[in-house]
């Protein structure tokens, strides 16, 4: 008898820990699909009139947008900042897996005191930078700016996939007259390939999930997922199954990715999450 | 001292039938080895009768006492794992002394008592190190005094020399067989390697595939294995097995092979339970394979130098036997020679069932 | 140089975006910048007036309190939570223990607007927010969470968040703790509870002190979070000093000021990060993380 709650312990904690939040999510979810006032979990009626957004133009204010602005814009942030991840990553990482150079050491180290060092604590700094390169205001140059905050964990998971090819592969290559750049491109890329992917997922990912900086260094109407349900937050009278709508429609992509990867994201250490 | 009966032991995995009904009386102060391939069982029989896995089926008893719900801490038995298992974190005196330390034994008889099991497997000059500052054989100690601390009434040894290096092993093996008839203590060693376990153990468990094969002494399974599987399992190099057919005459017993026949002695016909109609397995052992001599055939394929012996290949026919044969023969590749075997030291086992034709002694 | 080609572009950006605007930050805080972007440096002013040494900023003390409040409350809820939880699940049957581990980890799987909103919501102090709307539902009056325990309501959201990285690091600690240790311990006779106490723990002494240095830094450093569910309000009250500099030069349009809070922030940093390295040593920091004792 006393075997069985024992057992039962550890389930009961968790449970009433988890109790709170499995309420949210569902909550939420249930919310995004509900019509109508909703007290507590259950909405009066299920329906799609919080989707309207999909076919209406979204208001806020006195602007107005659309979704499919806004959706196109938080993919190009998010595929300029994921790109630039990973050819700079891929790059480096090759660099402090394969070459000794002077200063290998300290770089390494930096990396890792910049990882600590959350940059979102200098975005006074960056909107001047941005400014005076004349790049405030447009999405490529912020995603450039949201990219350079992940560069610092990336060339340490970059290397970790270098570490593991064979010194030999690229010995035979050398010999077989590839230069070291063109052992990196011919050679190494298409071996972690995995690994390319991952990265610039995770260089994606954290784009499309990113609030700040686009809320700090893109101002006006230009809006892009978050900083539009942000907006929609903001006002006055609040829809939240319209925006639970929305706010599903913006995790789905990261979502479908993720289920789709998950393989291959595993392998990656999943140690960002710098906007705490 | 502590006797262990296990009566119909069943554990499942899934469809994996891991230990599949197996019976066993473990006499007190006996040394029992689990012998088997990977995968027959005999680790998951160790670790039931631990208490880390419950069976599905089946009783352990440990004495009279009927132990299948008993927690593994309540069982009061020592292990040794197979990678030792040593606390990272602690020195080797509170390694050691960790068993006696739950059981909220005062200190200054914890170390004492530590000290002296420490003593006794010579590691007393280790005490401050950390596993992590210690050689293999010396974490193997560690791990022996830490299952003996607590005076276990049954000590359990997952392929506990499989980590050492070859010399250390053979050494290991002496003193374990003698610290384990010293102290007493039943204990049960799990290997898949049959010369550790033909010189330790008093008896042998051979499984496969989660079910007994054969219980015996080292001779036992030695000289009469129960079937085809102990046949090739126990013995190197492994006993060679020939298809053949038994041939009923007046009064005579032919076995024939496909490339040489011969007449079994009076006292192999009187063992034979019943002649098989489906054919048999002829077994030789290599040793009792004559070189030079007879009237068999065969030319020599491989010689493998042993030192003392070389194992010589011989081909005769379609069939491929070894022989272990003294250096001194010189016999050299490609040499044709006759050779003999002796005919009252073969076995004969039913060829569809693999089990052996003779009675049980 | 045949290596500046792989380093480069990794050099030129983080001295793009780390270094020039550490600079930046550094000389903007000696001038009253405003809203027309005109350098005037005014010396020593900024911080002057930050120390309370002249015109003083009423709003400092209030700020510091704050965020040493929120930096107590959110860490020891990250790491004892992450450790409990960890513990706790790694003792489930695997299915069960990766659903839990799951529902905690959701946090930092969906965008911070989206756990923002979603703690907005269910804190909202009307029967149309999540906790209230039960609460009505069972006759009880709403609650006005985020006016009556903001502070509370920042610490759990930002703690629960720090929990999803520590809980998952811990895990995988234990996951990769050998079986036979416990085994070991449980033959020795260790209880489930003796095992914990005197094995695993002890054993994942690394991570908890990685963890723990990490999210120091991380919870001083942030304000993303509590700027979407409270803004720092009602009234300052959960205004911690990053978030206060943020508001300061993008809210107040006064960056000279707010750039010489950021300032303080930095050397706040650098010196946490010299501790850590004290602590920990350079050398474990670029080493792999095996098991350590």
């Amino acid at each position: 008898m006393t075997k069985k709650t024992g057992a039962a312990f550890p389930y009961v904690l968790l449970v009433l820990v988890a109790a709170p939040f499995i309420t949210m999510y569902v909550g939420f979810f249930l919310r995004a699909f509900g019509e109508g006032p909703q007290l507590g979990i259950f909405p009066e009626r299920f329906g799609l009139s919080n989707f309207s957004f999909l076919w209406e133009p979204i208001t806020w204010g006195l602007a107005e947008t659309t979704i499919w602005v806004a959706l196109a814009n938080t993919i190009l942030f998010a595929s300029v900042s994921g790109a630039v991840v990973t050819v700079v990553c891929m790059l480096a990482g090759y660099a402090v897996s394969r070459i000794e150079f002077k200063g290998k050491n300290t770089f390494l180290v930096l990396q890792l005191f910049l990882h600590a060092v959350p940059g979102q604590i200098l975005l006074i700094a960056i909107f001047f930078l941005l400014y005076y390169l004349h790049l405030l205001h447009k999405i490529p140059g912020i995603a450039l700016a949201r990219a350079s905050l992940e560069i610092p964990l990336g060339v340490w998971m970059t290397k970790g996939f270098f570490d593991a090819i064979p010194w030999d592969v690229e010995r035979a290559a050398m010999i077989d007259g590839c230069t070291r750049l063109q052992v990196w491109y011919k050679i190494f890329l298409p071996l972690v390939k995995p690994g390319v992917a991952a990265v610039f997922i995770w260089g994606f990912l954290f784009a499309w999930h990113d609030f700040i900086y686009v809320y700090t260094l893109l101002p006006g109407t230009a809006k892009l997922m978050s900083t539009l349900i942000q907006s929609l937050l903001a006002t006055e009278v609040i829809d939240y199954g319209y925006l639970a709508a929305m706010s599903l429609l913006y995790m789905l992509p990261p979502l479908t990715l993720f289920v789709l990867l998950q393989r291959a994201l595993l392998k990656v250490p999943i140690f960002g999450g710098k906007g705490i | 001292m502590m006797k262990v009966t296990l009566r119909n032991l069943c554990k499942y995995f899934q469809q994996i039938k891991a230990v599949d009904g197996l019976n066993l009386e473990i006499a007190a102060g006996e040394f029992l080895a689990l012998l088997g391939p990977s995968g027959c069982g005999k680790t998951t029989t160790l670790l039931t009768i631990a208490g880390f896995y419950k069976p599905d089926q089946g009783e352990i008893y440990f004495d009279e006492q009927l132990v299948n719900d008993l927690p593994p801490r309540l069982r009061n038995i020592g292990m040794v794992f197979q990678s030792y298992a040593l606390y990272p974190h602690m020195n080797v005196l509170d390694n050691i002394a960790f068993p006696l330390k739950l059981q909220k034994v005062p200190k200054s008889e914890w170390k004492a008592r530590a000290i002296e099991i420490a003593k006794l497997l010579e590691i007393a000059d280790l005490l401050d190190r950390k596993p992590g500052q210690l050689s293999g054989g010396q974490q193997q100690r560690v791990a022996l005094a830490r299952a003996l601390v607590r005076n276990p009434k049954l000590l359990l040894l997952d392929e506990p020399l499989s980590n050492l290096d070859a010399k250390l092993r053979i050494f290991m093996r002496a003193e374990l067989k003698r610290l384990q008839k010293e102290l007493g203590i039943t204990t049960i060693f799990v290997t898949h390697d049959q010369i550790e376990a033909m010189t330790m153990a008093d008896r042998i468990v051979v499984l496969r595939e989660g079910r007994l094969q054969q219980v015996g002494t080292p001779d036992e399974l030695y000289d009469s294995p129960a079937n085809v599987f102990v046949a090739s399992f126990i013995g190197t190099p492994p006993m060679n097995l020939l298809d053949a057919e038994i041939e009923v005459g007046k009064g005579d017993y032919r076995v024939k092979t496909s490339h040489f026949s011969f007449s079994l002695p009076k006292e192999i016909v009187a063992k034979i339970k019943y002649i098989p109609s489906h054919g048999v397995v002829l077994g030789i052992r290599p040793e009792d394979l004559i070189i030079g001599e007879g009237n068999i055939r065969g030319l020599v394929y491989v010689v493998e130098p042993l030192g003392r012996d070389e194992l010589v290949t011989l081909e005769a026919g379609d069939m491929r036997l070894k022989a272990l044969v003294p250096s001194r023969l010189r016999i050299g590749l490609n040499d044709k020679i006759e050779f003999s075997f002796s005919v009252e030291r073969v076995h004969l086992f039913d060829k569809e069932t693999g089990k052996s034709l003779y009675k049980e002694a | 140089m045949a290596v500046s080609v792989f380093t480069g572009p990794s050099i030129f950006l983080i001295t793009l975006f780390y270094f020039i605007p550490v600079l930046l930050t550094l000389l903007i805080a000696f001038t009253d910048m405003d809203r027309t972007l005109q350098w005037r440096f005014i010396g020593l002013d900024n911080f002057l007036r930050l120390f309370g040494v002249s015109s003083r900023d009423p709003f400092v003390p209030r700020i510091i309190r704050n965020t040493v409040i929120y930096v107590a409350g959110t860490l020891p809820l990250t790491i004892f939570g992450g450790l409990f939880l960890s513990i706790l699940s790694m003792r489930l049957r695997r299915g069960m223990g990766l659903f839990f581990r799951s529902i905690f980890f959701i946090p930092r799987a969906i965008p911070p607007v989206v756990w923002g909103f979603l703690w907005a919501w269910s804190f909202e102090g009307t029967r149309y927010g999540l906790f209230n709307g039960i609460r009505s539902m069972l006759g009880l009056p709403v609650i006005h969470w985020l006016i009556k325990y903001p502070m509370v309501i920042v610490i759990l959201a930002n703690g629960f968040l720090g929990i999803s990285l520590s809980m998952l690091v811990f895990s995988s600690a234990i996951a990769s703790i050998p079986t036979d240790l416990t085994r070991a311990a449980e033959i020795d006779g260790a209880t489930r509870w003796q095992t914990t106490r005197y094995i695993i723990i002890p054993l994942l002494k690394w991570p908890i002190l990685t963890m723990t240095a990490w999210h120091l830094m991380s919870f001083v450093n942030s304000y993303v979070y509590i700027m979407l569910i409270t803004g720092g309000g009602p009234y300052y009250r959960t205004e911690v000093w990053s978030l206060y500099a943020y508001h300061t030069a993008f809210n107040r349009y006064r960056y000279g000021y707010g750039a010489s809070l950021t300032t303080i922030l930095i050397v706040v940093n650098i010196v946490l990060l010299l501790v850590v390295l004290r602590t920990f040593g350079l050398r474990r920091m670029i080493g792999r993380g095996k098991i350590e004792v």
